[in-house]
């Protein structure tokens, strides 16, 4: 059997379940009731065969044609609680014949039925109307045959009374249930998307988020104190790595920033041109390992999220122009070429981590597509998607580099003999998941093309 | 090699910083240039020192005892200083940097430094007309054969009419206005290119290029000097290129 997962589920199977139970109760009680004024009509039929074969007894065939004669023809009738419930009052019907088959007495009953119990025996009412009956018929003595039978009609008008108190009985609890069902699963809806809600802003990078608790000491309120103590948990220790991160940071570069300091001081009184150099190299080397260190920071800055808090609208065919047009120069130095076709569109963001995700892309390409490999960016709004491409014609990236592309400090190119710290495509797609959106790379026909995908701001 | 740091218009400098080393030897280099350096170390007294007497320049570091460099910067300028800023700092997240800006500082400068780097933004940042009542009064632009006039966006040199693209325009036009300066490459693209960030590739390099064949056709010497380690600078007066 399943067990349905979701309160819908649920839901609906308990419902099904209830309902399953009362139409097994109610089609039981039917069935018993049905039984027992079966059985009290069969009752009285007896009773009353019984009371008419002994005045035949007693009196004779022809007082008995006389009685049953009168019963037949009378207007009342009927003796218990079933008084009444017959067409026009009438419930017995009785008949009567002779040893030849002749009818003596009693119109009622068109056919006579062979000697025992026949069930739904054709009869006509007093009021012209038809029906069914129970009937007993018993041979005379003297060769004739006597039918007493009784109206079914009874038991049809009570089956019909049970069967709708029944299914009064089962919308009655159809309704509140489907009711109650509806308001618990609100219930449960309203409190689960607070805790939606609070774990969305916290996925978004905005730890101080809680779930509200309304005093009620209700199971969700019990739950949410918990989860908001370990979202406090979660709080402090982010809180406590970015601020170990700043204080090595900033522990890191006051020292490096002293020897820097007496490094230039001695390249100044540095005695020959290779005293000089190696300062100079070494210098550099030391600015190079701090590069190094300032994006690895700089992409947790941007994965931190805390950046989006100066998001504005940006227009971002002006930003990609800008960049291209920086690193145009750049391209033609080596005689390769860029191709921009940019169409208007605004997106919310942050214009230098907008740049820097290009500038970034550009000198992917620069660097790593190979010589004389040009580039070729588009910018196209599609269903409220502004989608950014860049593409290369250059060698492309080994098999299975796909997914590997954008970790941090990973480079492609075998010898790892191209600069770089293999951090540009790390930070892209984390200012492009800043920006809520999506880079991924896209089959094209050489080279690398990379398609980034943010929301088009200027829609709303 | 030439030395890159001119001997510029002395300034007076308040310079907050907590370290004594790197105090001195900025003290040192500042005054070597010929600037008067009046040094704080801790960030309630280079406030008063700023509230009581008139400085060119400030130059704060950031983690300072007291109050910090960017609360220091903050005070002062609700109290009206309106002196140029430069914020020292070994903080170097991004949004460090957003904050030093917003914070009031006219540049941010992040630990280690060159001391040149420093220098040449204190210079162009001392040639700034105070923020605020900044009028751009110049149209037109001189130095030594080149004139470029602002509102008609056109360069001259000797009287030959010099086609520039926007990005060139605005390059030269900045070592123009920091003629006789050193330009640090950061400092272009801080200014000519607005990147708050380093890039790889030297596009300042190849933007130069350009923009020098163009200055320099017809066989005109080169204005623009690469200063070798630290950045550019176009000679007011006419100088030949070693």
């Amino acid at each position: 059997m399943i067990i349905p997962r979701t309160i819908k589920g649920l839901s609906i199977l308990t419902a099904s379940i209830s309902g399953l139970v009362i139409l097994a109760l109610g089609a039981a009680a039917i069935f018993i009731s049905h039984r027992e004024i079966e059985a009290q009509i069969d009752h009285r039929i007896e009773l009353e065969m019984d009371a008419l074969l002994e005045y035949h007894a007693a009196n004779g065939p022809a007082a008995l044609a006389r009685l049953v004669h009168v019963r037949d023809g009378g207007t009342t009738n009927g003796t218990g609680y079933l008084d009444g419930t017959g067409g026009n009052g009438r419930m017995m019907l009785y008949a009567l014949s002779d040893a030849s088959g002749n009818r003596i007495a009693g119109s009622l009953i068109p056919t006579l039925p062979p000697s025992g119990w026949t069930e739904f025996l054709p009869i006509r009412r007093p009021d012209g109307s038809t029906g069914k009956a129970q009937a007993l018929s018993r041979r005379l003595p003297d060769g004739g045959q006597i039918v007493v039978a009784g109206d079914r009609d009874a038991l049809s008008r009570a089956d019909d009374r049970i069967l709708l108190a029944l299914l009064a009985g089962l919308g009655v609890i159809l309704l509140t249930g489907t009711i109650s069902t509806i308001a618990f699963g609100r219930l449960i809806r309203r409190r689960l998307v607070l805790i939606s809600g609070t774990a969305q802003g916290i996925i978004e990078g905005d730890y101080t988020c809680r779930i509200p608790v309304d005093g009620s000491g209700s199971e969700f309120d019990r739950i949410s104190v918990i989860l908001n103590a370990m979202l406090s948990r979660i709080e402090t220790l982010m809180m406590s790595l970015r601020q170990v991160s700043s204080d090595i940071a900033h522990d890191m570069r006051t020292p490096l920033g002293r020897i820097r300091q007496d490094m230039e001081a001695l390249m100044r009184r540095a005695p020959d041109k290779v005293t000089a150099d190696t300062l100079e190299q070494t210098i550099a080397d030391m600015d190079a390992l701090l590069d190094l260190f300032t994006g690895l920071l700089g992409i947790s800055e941007v994965q931190g999220l805390a950046v989006r808090k100066r998001f504005v609208l940006q227009p971002l065919a002006e930003i990609v122009a800008d960049i291209v047009d920086a690193y145009r120069p750049a391209f033609d130095a080596e005689g390769r070429t860029i191709t921009a076709v940019l169409e208007e569109v605004t997106v919310c963001g942050d214009a230098q981590l907008l740049k820097r995700a290009v500038a970034n892309l550009l000198e992917n390409i620069l660097v790593h597509a190979g010589d004389g490999a040009s580039a070729t960016i588009t910018l196209a709004v599609e269903q409220g998607v502004a989608v950014l491409t860049v593409t290369d014609d250059g060698m492309g990236i080994p098999a299975g580099g796909k997914e590997r592309i954008f970790e941090r400090l990973v480079r492609l190119d075998p010898p790892r003999s191209k600069p770089g710290h293999g951090l540009g495509l790390s930070m892209v797609r984390a200012i492009v998941h800043a920006h809520k959106g999506t880079i991924e790379v896209v089959p094209s026909r050489s080279g690398l093309s990379l398609m980034i995908r943010l929301l088009d701001a200027g829609m709303a | 090699m030439e030395d890159g740091n001119e001997r510029s218009d002395a300034m007076r400098i308040l310079l907050l910083e907590d370290d004594r080393e790197t105090r001195d030897y900025l003290m040192r280099g500042l005054k070597e240039l010929g600037h008067q350096v009046v040094a704080e170390s801790e960030g309630k007294a280079a406030l008063s020192r700023t509230l009581a007497e008139a400085f060119d320049i400030l130059v704060l570091d950031r983690m300072v005892p007291g109050l910090d460099g960017l609360t220091v910067l903050k005070l002062a300028r609700e109290a009206g200083c309106r002196s140029p800023a430069i914020i020292l700092s070994a903080m170097a997240g991004i949004e460090d940097r957003v904050a030093g800006l917003e914070g009031g500082a006219d540049d941010y400068l992040i630990k280690p430094f060159a001391f040149a780097e420093l220098a040449a933004r204190l210079g162009a940042l001392a040639r700034r007309p105070p923020s605020g009542d900044r009028t751009d009064a110049q149209t037109v632009l001189r130095v030594g054969d080149i004139e470029m006039d602002l509102v008609r966006r056109t360069v001259k040199r000797d009287g030959r009419s010099i086609e520039l693209q926007p990005r060139e325009f605005s390059l030269l036009e900045y070592l123009l206005r920091n003629a006789d300066r050193l330009v640090t490459r950061t400092m272009l693209l801080d200014r000519v290119w607005n990147f708050g960030f380093d890039p790889k590739t030297n596009i300042v390099e190849t933007h130069m290029s350009r923009l020098r064949t163009k200055l320099n056709e017809g066989g005109a010497e080169n204005v623009i000097r690469t200063i070798r380690g630290s950045g550019y600078m176009i000679a007011g007066r006419a100088r030949p290129q070693p």
